[in-house]
């Protein structure tokens, strides 16, 4: 098999990319890949039977990619790293990969990054698939009325990034669910885009080191999780460390400052691979909320029990699906509170939460290895001429449907349209039986 | 009530009111529209009711073409005006998709870009954002051909290919050219080689101009036809100049019926070198006209008549190979006439007849 495979890839600080050069090995045992970047340099060292092609968005070269026999797109909601992805997807159905339901950053950041919807389209976009309460919200979004998050949560987009998809692939039974049914959607449990490191027993000695990383957006509850700190009996037993780039890092300082946690919490910002190891080697228990969450299986959650850490997440979508034995849950809205339990409950009986992070690395192992999600990506890859045949014959449906209405009645309608979704059924089908062939 | 046969014409009584599908490309015309009219002309002698229909086919938007098809399974010919379609004969894709209970096939071509010329550089489908999705709706369309009570190809080479790619058999049903009884060959041939064809990079003009400019002769040619595009025309006029060959080149453009069989007259011999062509009127005609035929030996159709060195020389498609075949025959005339005369014998033994076709295709 010939695969196309559109993604970012490294230097670009992205977990896809790390995910994708992970999964490269796996794919290439069974596929050639050709793997499509429109970034001027990369740093991969690609095995043997995948090529690095470089290509211009607004000039894609059809016929090479026309060359493969299934087409993979990884998108995320960067709009830095996947508005060209996105672009190409736009015009070569293929199989996309959905590592966000919450598309809303995506669409409105082309927008204010400049990269290539202008307002106007931004606003048909969702008044599309939101209709005009949507596209008011997002004019209010433009303003600066309206955060982004918020919007998100009543305007997704979902659909907007996997219009012209094949297939869908999505991490959690949640986005599986959120999908509409017609959509080919496929659950495969996300992996991590890193080996799981040999761990060494870990320091138990105080202060415990608390931790948090990835991309530190509101819906990270930093400012509760520094109350909580502030307002606990004994803060000098712990230490945070808060790793990866957030909107006004500055204004987070002086909070941390407000509320006299200099000497407990450093923001350190964006760390290399190494010195996020380093420090997740350290760490003793790991903080990873999501309220709101963007819908969708946590990359940095799997990073987290692939070093055996105990977490506390919030009990909201895909979160609240784990097993009770492998994180520590916090309650939405109670956030304060259930931090506080827990790092009570830390102290008196640290083994409980190490149980935690044990299970949970036996758990990232059995469900989410790099093996079987490549061999599920192959699997759904196999199938792109059903899945095409199944697209043409939804587009002509589609298509006939608009057509008819300007047209027919209800007279005609019924004997019409079962003629119609009869011979695209034939058609798609490539074969018929009746009026078969008797010489 | 059947319609009796026309006095002299052999009895298919219970077939009278025969359809032919074709499609029409616009302001492209060639040899699918002249086997079109064949056809209806020889149902029409043979005592039958005929009549084409033809659907507008527009290949230019691959996004469109699934349309295209579906349009054509709509469209119902059973009956016209209360009086039933005995037979509906379906020459073209996507017109010999149209449904009928007793239809039979007689593939012209199928849409080539989807099949052997996916991925030429001319053609266009594999260019196109979705021309993986576009080849894979003809080729599932194409399936449905098995629903035919019969399915005849053009030419052997079309036969091969319906097997090759769908998996379908089909019966190779030969059909004389057009006017074939008016072709003749005049008793003194001018100097030039003749190449009657649309001007199209599949039929490979381009080639023979770089032939000319490797012959040790002063090879001239005359190329008849109208260019598939403008543009196209323009850069082989161009290819023909930056060659330094303009000055051994005729372009006679559309000529008629007459200048053409004219032309094969007094030609030394034809050149006729496509990409695989399908049937290729242009080899029976110079056949007919007693003219040795230079191919190529990835031709395709013509390869079904032309015998090396006995009607015709075959070389490699290149334009060493091809220059020297042209010179060969431009230095020994002798050679050119002794070719085509057997040409001419081996056209008359292949015992061509639309009567045969229509026994056929009404069997």
């Amino acid at each position: 098999m010939r695969l196309n495979l559109f993604s970012p890839l490294p230097p670009l600080r992205s977990a896809i990319a790390r995910l994708t050069v992970h999964m490269l090995p796996h794919l290439a045992r069974e596929a050639q890949v050709v793997l499509w970047t429109d970034e001027s340099k990369w740093e991969l060292d690609p095995p043997a039977a995948v090529t690095i092609r470089q290509y211009n968005a607004q000039r894609p070269p059809w016929r090479e990619i026309n060359k493969a026999d299934a087409t993979v797109y990884q998108m995320g909601n960067d709009p830095r790293y996947h508005d060209a992805i996105w672009r190409v997807s736009q015009q070569h159905p293929g199989i996309v990969i959905l590592h966000d339901l919450m598309m809303q950053h995506f669409f409105s950041g082309l927008v204010f990054h400049n990269r290539g919807l202008n307002r106007r389209e931004y606003l048909e976009l969702v008044e599309r698939y939101h209709g005009i309460k949507g596209r008011v919200l997002a004019e209010a979004h433009l303003q600066g009325l309206l955060g982004t998050e918020e919007l998100a949560q009543r305007c997704p987009l979902t659909e907007a990034a996997t219009e012209n998809a094949l297939a869908v692939i999505v991490h959690s039974a949640a986005a599986y669910s959120a999908l509409p049914e017609d959509a080919s959607v496929v659950h495969v449990p996300l992996c991590v885009g890193m080996e799981s490191p040999t761990l060494v027993a870990r320091q138990a000695a105080e202060p415990y080191r608390l931790t948090v990383f990835g991309f530190l957006g509101p819906n990270r509850k930093l400012p509760l999780l520094l109350r909580a700190l502030a307002t606990f009996p004994e803060p000098g037993r712990f230490r945070l460390d808060i790793f990866g780039t957030m909107d006004g890092q500055e204004k987070m300082q002086q909070l941390v400052c407000r509320l006299g946690l200099s000497e407990t919490v450093t923001l350190h910002g964006f760390v290399t691979a190494s010195e996020l190891d380093a420090a997740l080697r350290q760490t003793n228990l790991a903080v990873n909320l999501r309220n709101p969450s963007m819908g969708e299986a946590s990359e940095s959650q799997l990073h987290l029990w692939q070093y055996g850490l105990p977490s506390l997440v919030t009990r909201r979508a895909w979160y609240a699906t784990l097993p009770e034995e492998t994180v520590a849950f916090v309650r939405p809205e109670h956030e304060i509170e259930d931090i506080q339990r827990h790092l009570t409950e830390f102290l008196r009986d640290p083994e409980s939460y190490r149980a935690l992070g044990r299970n949970g690395r036996l758990y990232v192992a059995e469900n989410h290895s790099i093996e079987n999600y490549a061999a599920a990506l192959l699997q759904v890859a196999a199938q792109a001429p059903e899945l095409r045949a199944k697209w043409v014959a939804r587009d002509l449906a589609q298509r006939s449907a608009t057509a008819m209405t300007a047209w027919s009645d209800a007279s005609m309608g019924d004997s019409l349209s079962l003629e119609v979704a009869r011979q695209i059924r034939l058609l798609t089908a490539g074969a018929s039986t009746e009026f078969a062939r008797t010489s | 009530m059947a319609r009796p046969p026309m006095p002299g014409a052999s009895a298919h009584s219970e077939i009278v009111r025969i359809v032919i599908t074709t499609v029409q490309i616009p302001f492209v015309t060639g040899g699918a529209e002249s086997h079109a009219a064949g056809l209806k002309t020889a149902l029409i002698r043979e005592g039958h009711t005929a009549e084409i229909v033809t659907v507008p086919f527009n290949p230019a938007v691959p996004e469109r073409i699934a349309d295209q098809m579906l349009a054509c399974r709509l469209l119902d010919l059973t009956e016209i005006h209360g009086t039933r379609v005995d037979r509906l004969i379906g020459l073209k894709f996507p017109a010999y998709l149209i449904t009928h209970p007793n239809k039979v096939v007689w593939v012209l071509h199928q849409h080539r870009a989807a099949y052997d010329l996916w991925d030429y550089p001319f053609e266009e489908l594999s260019a196109s954002p979705r021309g993986v999705m576009a080849r894979e709706a003809i080729r599932r369309g194409d399936q449905l051909l098995t629903e035919a009570k019969a399915v005849f190809a053009n030419s052997k080479n079309i036969a091969n290919r319906l097997g090759h790619f769908c998996g379908i058999n089909a019966t190779a049903l030969y059909h004389p050219p057009p006017h074939a009884e008016d072709f003749f060959c005049a008793d003194r041939t001018g100097d030039y080689f003749f190449f009657p064809s649309r001007l199209s990079a599949s039929k490979r003009q381009s080639l023979v101009l770089e032939a000319l400019a490797l012959t040790r002769e002063k090879v001239k040619v005359r190329f008849a036809g109208v260019a598939d595009s403008v543009e196209y025309g323009k850069r082989l006029k161009q290819l023909a100049a930056k060659l330094g060959v303009d000055a051994r080149v005729e372009w006679l453009g559309q000529i008629t019926e007459e200048e053409k069989r004219e032309n094969y007259a007094r030609a030394i011999a034809v050149i006729f070198p496509p990409v695989d062509e399908d049937y290729g009127y242009i080899t029976l005609e110079a056949m007919l006209s007693s003219k040795a035929v230079v191919t190529c030996d990835d031709s395709g159709g013509p390869l079904e008549f032309v015998s090396p060195r006995k009607t015709g020389l075959v070389t490699k498609p290149t334009a060493t190979a091809l220059g020297e075949a042209l010179d060969e025959l431009w230095q020994d005339r002798t050679l050119a006439a002794k070719l085509g005369r057997a040409g001419r014998e081996s056209y008359q033994r292949l015992d061509l007849s639309w009567a045969e076709v229509v026994k056929k295709l009404l069997a």
